[in-house]
């Protein structure tokens, strides 16, 4: 595997905000983060660099009846800008997932996205991303409090 | 009060009655038992096993699966098309009102006599619309008990069905080394596996008339079903004498004429001359039939399926689902017409519209097996959060291999489950484009990797191209969506986890296997535009009113008879007092008919999810927790399934025109449904035959008769 693996750290500075809610049938807590990103894909005609912000919403909800927490975090790549190494080409991305997670200390998400040039038809000449996301909570408050995310080659048997 | 109304008035006394089947020395005893229900509580009495993963739901161990069974051995089959027929070819001819002939009643339903429809008699349930729209085909079939199947109908040559003959009679099993299912435990559509389809086109009415052909006696059920049923449409834009009300069931050998118009809405109020093509049909020479309406509500993927009042759950996990295409001048199913207005999406070239080749109807349903009655189907209508299975069928078969050539291909996935949910990749990570959500098309494709968790009834239309790998290879459909109960899903996996087996959900992983077996024998001049539907621009109406429906637990029950049932979900109305458990005979919303409303759709709690359908109309979500930038790309088209999440909420907004009548909205985990997450609504101020509040139809197998609501919630007008 070629993949280059860069990590780049969370900026603190890109936490919008954490939203505690109360409900008579249920509490949950909302973080909004955004997390700087980078890494590199190999594809079979050029290396992609990607780097730039991945939204994250992250909701923890718990069960009235007792159950495990969930916490349900939206993913957004869209903004992150994709390069082609060799032919400077741009792409762009259609990274965007709700994930269903059981709620901990720490969680590791491990997700796909497709990117693909821009204009017409391009979404049909796409190519697979993996980025994985590290995310740590505060598990009294349920807020999320640090983030990191890598875009590496995505390889399946 | 007669038998048959003694049916008909004990719908809870329905629900606990079950039959146990006792295999001895190879003769089958049944014996018809009445079981107390436990009282429900939130957390439903799963299985007895212990901690940990309770899969299937109420079993204990492993399920029944022989050794060596396998995956990828046995070919997925297509679906059967239903034939389509001449009205006149139907006996007695179809009637506006419905038909109200005498018969004699089985003794098992109480005797006497009663109608030979089951549709509610007179002009309130008569099909709006019949004479301007008549029926031009009918498509007949019959609910009844699993048997073989010598018509099978695949609507695609063996080279394009992985092999299948279809003239080979076709078992109802669920494995080729599995005995059949017996006739009472799976109940299908003309008792036939694999499912149905039917075929209709914009502008051409479909009279469907169903039989019901199943046992009079009700405990002839396999331990669970109910031989009372109503067909819904699902998606279907018409009038409510249609919709598959769960009130307006109809009984062994009754029928119910269901008019199916295929219309586009708004045809009453937009392009009356039919002067724009891109709201049409095919005309089966290559052109299009203008219709009248709005070519931006085109539908394309629709599902029917029984909708009976508190049994959905088991009649549908019986098998009573099938699914429905819908072509139209957009969507015409054909790739090769180029005309300006078909979008060429893959299909095939043939026929004018409605090829199959490479437009493939996918239904996704987890399944159990009885240990003690070996591969019969096993369900637990106990448990009240919900069901999940242990065994992953498509099209009605256990983790099955489908054969494809490389090139483009439609699948229309339907999640039929009773109460999981699925998260689609391929295994080699690539790429598939989303371009339709539920039963229309999105305003643009969607490239993903890794599908939304796709819920009970919901659809996603998804095109693969196989011409990025090799004749021989293979790639396979992964499952990432883990459940521990069937309350919600517990955790999406990574696809890497997902292939490596760590889940203790045994439906997570590869369930359905794509051998690249060719080129294709023509060349693929499918496409996928840029743009297919734009949504419809609706912020011009006025805004006629908003309504809030909160869904949880801890129901409460305001009503007794037949139209209400108790159980631990409901549903709370405009935030006024407490959260209610179904009855059809209750009113919480009347739009007014004409004009637009936003409702918002709120999870009640943060221990479940629910995907909630609203009937009838289809809607636009306007925001997810408050936000629209919370909606995502696969969401920004016309959906009639709203999954809420978590502790979430969804706005949506939607037009009430064409028709009326008595709809409903509930949720579509349908043990939540049963159990009794289901309001009624209606409209009802369209004018004649319509009177406001409407009376609730109360069937009987000796005919139906109409009472005023029960209730009516303070804010419905």
């Amino acid at each position: 595997m070629t993949t280059k693996h860069l990590v780049s750290r969370m900026v603190l500075g890109g936490v919008l905000g954490l939203l505690l809610l109360a409900a008579p049938a249920h509490a949950q807590a909302i973080s909004t983060f955004t997390v700087q990103a980078s890494g590199s894909v190999t594809t079979p005609t050029e290396t992609v660099n990607f780097s730039g912000p991945i939204q994250l919403i992250a909701t923890v909800v718990n069960d009235p009846a007792g159950g495990p927490a969930t916490s349900v975090v939206s993913v957004d790549a869209r903004q992150l800008v994709a390069t082609g190494a060799t032919s400077g080409a741009v792409f762009i991305n259609s990274g965007q997932a709700q994930l269903t997670r059981v709620f901990g200390a720490t969680d590791t998400i491990a997700t796909t996205f497709a990117f693909f040039p821009p204009g017409p038809g391009g979404f049909l000449k796409t190519r697979t991303a993996l980025a994985t996301l590290n995310l740590t909570y505060n598990v009294t408050t349920q807020a999320l409090t640090s983030a990191t995310a890598t875009i590496s080659t995505a390889k399946f048997p | 009060m007669n038998a048959g109304g003694t049916q008909a008035s004990t719908a809870r006394a329905r629900r606990i009655r079950t039959t146990i089947l006792v295999a001895a020395g190879g003769a089958v005893i049944v014996a018809s038992v009445v079981v107390l229900v436990p009282k429900a509580r939130a957390d439903g009495g799963g299985g007895s096993c212990g901690g940990g993963v309770k899969i299937p739901t109420g079993g204990c161990g492993p399920s029944y699966a022989p050794v060596g069974m396998g995956k990828f051995n046995q070919p997925m089959p297509r679906f059967d098309v239903l034939p389509r027929k001449p009205v006149s070819s139907l006996n007695p001819a179809p009637t506006e009102q419905s038909n109200q002939t005498q018969q004699p009643v089985a003794a098992a339903l109480g005797g006497g006599t009663g109608p030979i429809e089951g549709r509610p008699p007179g002009p309130l349930w008569a099909h709006q619309g019949w004479n301007r729209f008549p029926p031009q085909v009918a498509v007949e079939v019959s609910m009844e008990g699993a048997k073989l199947n010598t018509t099978y109908n695949p609507g695609v040559p063996a080279t394009l069905n992985s092999g299948i003959n279809p003239a080979t009679p076709f078992h109802p099993r669920f494995h080729p080394t599995l005995p059949d299912q017996t006739a009472t435990k799976m109940w299908t559509f003309n008792g036939t596996l694999p499912p149905k389809l039917v075929q209709g086109r914009y502008g051409e009415a479909i009279l469907f008339r169903e039989h019901n052909t199943l046992p009079a006696d009700k405990t002839q059920n396999g331990g669970f079903g109910i031989n009372s049923i109503s067909t819904h449409e699902h998606n279907g834009h018409h009038g409510a004498e249609n919709d598959g009300f769960t009130g307006a069931f109809f009984f062994p050998n009754q029928f119910y004429d269901y008019h199916w118009p295929i219309l586009l809405a708004g045809f009453s109020s937009m392009n009356t001359g039919a002067t724009d093509r891109r709201a049409g049909s095919p005309d089966g020479a290559g052109g299009i039939t203008n219709v009248a309406g709005d070519w931006q509500e085109t539908m394309s993927t629709h599902w029917f399926h029984d909708h009976m009042f508190s049994f959905t759950s088991q009649n549908v996990y019986k098998g009573m689902a099938g699914m429905f295409n819908i072509y139209s001048a957009l969507d015409r199913g054909n790739e090769a017409v180029n005309d300006g207005v078909n979008l060429r999406l893959p299909s095939g070239t043939a026929k004018d519209w409605g090829n199959l080749d490479y437009d493939v109807n996918l239904m996704l349903a987890d399944k159990a097996w009885d240990p003690t009655f070996p591969a019969q189907l096993y369900f637990n209508i106990f448990n009240f959060d919900g069901f999940l299975g242990d065994r992953m069928t498509v099209n009605l078969v256990d983790n099955p291999y489908f054969e494809v050539e490389a090139r483009k291909y439609r699948f229309r996935i339907l999640n039929a489950s009773v109460s999981r949910f699925f998260k689609l990749a391929l295994s080699d990570g690539s790429t598939m484009i989303q371009i339709a959500n539920d039963g229309n098309l999105l305003p643009h494709p969607v490239p993903l990797t890794e599908l939304d968790e796709i819920g009970i009834a919901e659809r996603y239309d998804v095109v693969v191209d196989f011409s990025r790998y090799s004749v021989g290879s293979r790639v396979s459909f992964v499952n990432l969506t883990e459940h521990q109960d069937g309350k919600k899903p517990s955790k999406d996996l990574s696809l890497a986890d997902a292939l490596a087996g760590r889940s203790a959900d045994p439906v997570v992983g590869k369930f359905l296997e794509f051998r690249i077996v060719r080129k294709p024998a023509l060349p693929d001049v499918s496409q996928i535009p840029d743009t297919l539907i734009p949504n419809p621009d609706l912020s011009s109406l006025p805004v006629a009113r908003q309504r809030t429906f909160e869904f949880g637990s801890g129901a409460s029950q305001t009503t007794t008879g037949s139209t209400s049932f108790t159980g631990p979900w409901g549903v709370k109305t405009d935030n006024q007092g407490a959260t209610l458990a179904a009855d059809y005979g209750r009113i919480s919303a009347a739009p007014s008919a004409g004009t637009r409303e936003v409702w918002t759709l709120r999870n009640g709690g943060g221990g479940w999810d629910h995907p909630i359908h609203i009937h009838f109309e289809e809607g636009q979500i306007l925001a997810r927790d408050g936000s629209a930038a919370n909606v995502p790309a696969w969401e920004l088209g016309r959906k009639d399934v709203y999954r809420l999440r978590p502790g979430g909420t969804v706005t949506l907004t939607m037009q009430f025109r064409d028709f009326g009548g008595t709809f409903m909205e509930h949720c579509h985990n349908t043990v939540h449904e049963d159990n009794a997450m289901l309001v009624r609504w209606e409209i009802d101020n369209g004018g004649a035959p319509f009177m406001r509040p409407l009376p609730t139809p109360i069937s009987t197998p000796q005919g139906c008769t109409y009472v005023p609501p029960d209730e009516i919630a303070p804010t419905a007008f």
